[in-house]
């Protein structure tokens, strides 16, 4: 229960809205809906929208919830568990890469592989996906909205949620990164 | 002059009470309200921003900023083995809860557990929030009238505050159910 009630908390923190058909993964998150290997978490728009209803006193926070209550969709397939993992990351990259978006930065982390890829348009970040793959490991995730690379940063930074704490390596519009 | 102050008056007496009577009746999920009726659970937990505080050993000021909207929550626990409750329940428990208007928020699912999240009202006026989860052996249903303030939450996780704490918020509620039965 007190597992339950924290999840619940941080799932409330992440919110986003997200329709399936609106993205580069629909065809991934579709096709492991029902398969229990994976965890899956869908946001709402309806969730980020709740930030503006409240003015922080802070100049930070202020900054970051206007942010959020730009964001349209998350979704987060992953699992730390599965067999023939990297196969997946490869598959979902190739997936991604024949859509219009362009690479953002790739890194490899110890046994893990990262890619992060945007969709830009008039100089502002439509949508944002992450891919990491290891021995076992495989996270695909959607970031969609209004998006703002830098706060996604400071928001990944303060989240303990696993795949999340990828995020934390975009520091710069990821210009420095490679 | 004075006919029309107390024209005034009434109007705004009754346009005050209806608005309070549609909250009233808006803030509380009338599904939750259903099922409880109809299914007694296993546990059954109230908790008020007086036993939410309680959790907040620290005194943590973001704490009390996160809690200071919610005006009560309600969980409802059934154990499958006892009630022949499924995944086909939460279905309709979902379908029922977005009938009423609620507006989904999020889902997650991992293979042991799945948790819907639903919200009421307008972006600028949120009344509620419902969670329905399933886990193996259980499950529950949480009915929160008013609303969590998001940033607050927001400085929690990124600052130092100990989720663990929470822990004890179960704890705190058994002890009040014991002590005072239905």
């Amino acid at each position: 229960m007190k597992r339950l009630l924290i999840i619940i908390a941080a799932m409330q923190l992440i919110a986003l809205g997200v329709n399936a058909q609106d993205n580069v993964l629909a065809p991934l998150f579709d096709k492991y809906a029902d398969d229990e290997a994976f965890t899956k978490v869908s946001i709402t728009s309806k969730m980020f929208s709740l930030f503006t209803e409240f003015e922080p006193e802070d100049p930070e926070t202020q900054e970051l919830t206007e942010a959020i209550s730009k964001l349209k969709g998350l979704k987060i397939l992953a699992s730390d568990s599965i067999d023939n993992a990297r196969s997946y990351f490869k598959d979902a990259t190739a997936q991604v890469r024949k859509g219009n978006m362009e690479e953002l930065m790739s890194i490899r982390d110890g046994k893990d592989d990262m890619l992060f890829m945007i969709k830009e348009d008039a100089g502002k970040i439509s949508d944002l996906v992450m891919l990491v793959g290891g021995d076992n490991k495989f996270v695909a995730m959607s970031l969609y909205g209004e998006i703002d690379l830098k706060q996604i940063s400071k928001i990944s930074k303060g989240m303990k949620i696993d795949g999340m704490k990828y995020l934390e390596n975009i520091d710069k519009d990821g210009d420095d990164q490679e | 002059m004075i006919r029309n102050k107390s024209l005034a008056l009434t109007l705004a007496s009754t346009l005050v009470l209806a608005f309070t009577c549609s909250l009233a009746s808006l803030a509380q999920s009338q599904t939750v309200d259903k099922f409880l009726e109809e299914h007694r659970p296993s546990q059954k937990f109230f908790l008020y921003p007086s036993t939410l505080r309680m959790v907040n050993i620290e005194k943590n000021p973001d704490f009390y900023a996160v809690v200071r909207e919610i005006d009560k929550l309600r969980v409802l626990m059934y154990e499958k083995s006892e009630t022949g409750f499924s995944a086909q329940t939460i279905r309709t428990l979902s379908k029922e809860v977005e009938a009423e208007e609620y507006e989904e928020l999020m889902t997650f699912q991992t293979a042991q557990q799945r948790v819907h999240l639903y919200s009421l009202g307008e972006d600028d006026t949120p009344e509620g929030v419902v969670g329905l989860v399933e886990t193996d052996d259980t499950i529950i249903l949480t009915d929160l009238e008013g609303f969590v303030n998001l940033p607050a939450l927001l400085q929690l996780f990124q600052g130092d505050f100990n989720f663990e704490d929470i822990s004890g918020l179960m704890n705190i509620a058994i002890r009040a159910r014991d002590e005072i039965k239905d």
